[in-house]
């Protein structure tokens, strides 16, 4: 599997968003194992061509929700993270969110057929990849 | 051979050589890249930019006949004033042809496109290893310190004075007195060239960027640079063999009057030919290692896809400066960038980095005519 992480200059989330969101996909889909070592701020900041703090807060952000654990001199590494359980509060912002999303899709013409399909089959796509 | 000769066959060789890699370099691009401009990799086929390349090997050709007469007329002159009609031939080629270069960018400016506003990195950590391993690296070094330790185990048969410098006829007009300095400078001086290379390879290695983070086109690209490490550690043994060598000179040469002949003229040609032959085989190499990814063939460059905006070499246009030779760019925080020209890296002169780089080239350079001067006296 080729580990790659694509962000947009021209989208309107920031870069460092991006970069979570990216970073955090790969880590639900246990794409790293525990334990090991995501590229150095310096690499990832030169090969993204951003700034190093772009780089820097993003792994800081995840390190602050438990996927990184960032150590000097060692870089940022990937840990086992328990998936806890949803607070009432997270799980009503999530359904807000993904109507939002479903509700910009329909808008911009994709069939209600279609992002139902689409949010099924990511949902068992997601479920498969966390059973061990 | 006297020294005009020597002077103008070694300019008439250089311009010829000169031209030869201008020609080379301008068609030497990424396919999305055009005289150091990010274009369509259509561009590269039509009427006009072939147009273009025509009238810059016009300009190569033009300023190399005028250059090569330069140096032809200094065949009639002394050996001085040879020596600044061949220096004035080289300037005449190179700034001619950097405005050339500089020309054809401009007209190239006008069929620009923009690039990709798209990014991506491996996620997996690149090969830090040094080429050949830290033994590998450690191997010129080791090679300068033996040689340096037999040279002093037969110190006493080192001659009082002996000669450091031949004329062109053969014969010795520069000598030096037997000292610790006059023995081991040239050794230790080697051993400074060793590690720049070394540092040079290991700052290569860790602030490159790559242009593509998966596939076929980042495969050759990391090719290439495990390409150039290599050289640099060939570069790096090359120079141990040839430092240490010398170190065993003063052993070697007799300094009784008539037969302390050294033979100059093979050593010039071997000067000329050695680089010559180096350059070829990096030109080679690269050819073979399709230099970062799709500079060479149409066949290639059919791969990229026309509909998609270019990516190009992830550096914005406008922060290449003096016709596309050099990248500043402050926002930028990889030291190393690919060139867009031609093969090869060159830095980029917003990090701090590449001042300390070139600094220390210079000091070099500035010290190994200084040193000498003061301590073989």
């Amino acid at each position: 599997m080729e580990l790659v992480l694509k962000i947009d200059l021209d989208r309107a989330a920031p870069v460092y968003r991006q970069i979570v969101d990216g970073l955090r996909a790969l880590l639900v889909a246990k794409a790293f194992k525990p334990g090991e070592k995501l590229p150095t701020v310096r690499q990832l900041a030169i090969d993204l061509a951003v700034n190093h703090n772009t780089v820097a807060a993003a792994y800081r952000l995840l390190a602050e929700e438990g996927w990184l654990e960032l150590k000097r001199h060692h870089g940022a590494i990937v840990v086992a993270r328990p998936s806890p359980a949803a607070k009432p509060r997270r799980q009503r912002d999530f359904v807000k969110r993904l109507r939002e999303l479903a509700s910009l899709a329909i808008a911009e013409g994709v069939q209600t057929r279609d992002v139902a399909a689409q949010l099924k089959a990511l949902a068992r796509n997601l479920k498969e990849e966390q059973t061990p | 051979m006297n020294l005009t000769t020597i002077f103008v066959s070694t300019t008439l060789t250089t311009l010829a050589m000169g031209l030869g890699l201008f020609l080379f370099v301008a068609r030497r691009t990424r396919p999305e890249i055009f005289f150091a401009v990010t274009v369509n990799a259509s561009f590269r086929d039509s009427a006009a930019a072939r147009e273009i390349l025509r009238k810059f090997n016009h300009a190569a050709v033009f300023w190399t006949v005028l250059a090569a007469i330069v140096a032809a007329l200094a065949f009639l002159c002394a050996p001085a004033t040879a020596l600044i009609m061949s220096c004035a031939a080289e300037l005449v080629q190179l700034a001619g042809t950097t405005m050339a270069l500089v020309q054809a960018r401009k007209k190239t400016l006008a069929h620009r496109t923009e690039p990709s506003s798209e990014r991506e990195a491996q996620l997996t950590p690149n090969d830090s290893r040094p080429a050949g391993g830290w033994l590998g690296q450690l191997g010129p070094f080791l090679v300068l310190a033996i040689l340096a330790l037999v040279v002093g185990i037969q110190w006493p048969q080192i001659p009082a004075r002996f000669p450091i410098h031949w004329g062109a006829d053969g014969k010795p007009n520069d000598w030096a007195n037997k000292s610790w300095a006059s023995v081991f400078l040239l050794p230790i001086m080697g051993a400074v060239v060793c590690g720049l290379f070394c540092a040079l390879s290991l700052s290569l290695q860790r602030g490159i960027r790559r242009i593509h983070a998966s596939g076929a086109q980042r495969a050759h690209e990391d090719a290439l640079l495990r390409c150039v490490l290599w050289i640099f550690l060939a570069v790096e043994y090359f120079m141990a063999v040839l430092v240490g060598g010398v170190a065993f000179l003063p052993l070697m040469i007799s300094t009784d009057p008539g037969h302390d002949t050294f033979p100059t003229s093979i050593a010039v040609i071997l000067a000329i030919a050695i680089p010559s032959l180096a350059v070829v085989a990096i030109v080679i190499i690269a050819a073979r290692s399709k230099e970062s990814g799709s500079r060479s063939s149409a066949g290639e460059r059919a791969g990229v896809h026309a509909e998609r905006k270019p990516v190009g070499d992830r550096t914005p246009d406008e922060c290449w400066k003096g016709g596309g030779l050099f990248y500043y760019n402050p926002n930028d925080p990889a030291l190393w960038v690919e060139k867009r020209f031609g093969v090869g890296y060159t830095v980029n002169f917003a990090r701090c980095g590449a001042w300390f780089l070139l600094g220390g080239v210079l000091l070099f350079g500035v010290l190994s005519i200084m040193l000498p001067r003061l301590l073989l006296k």
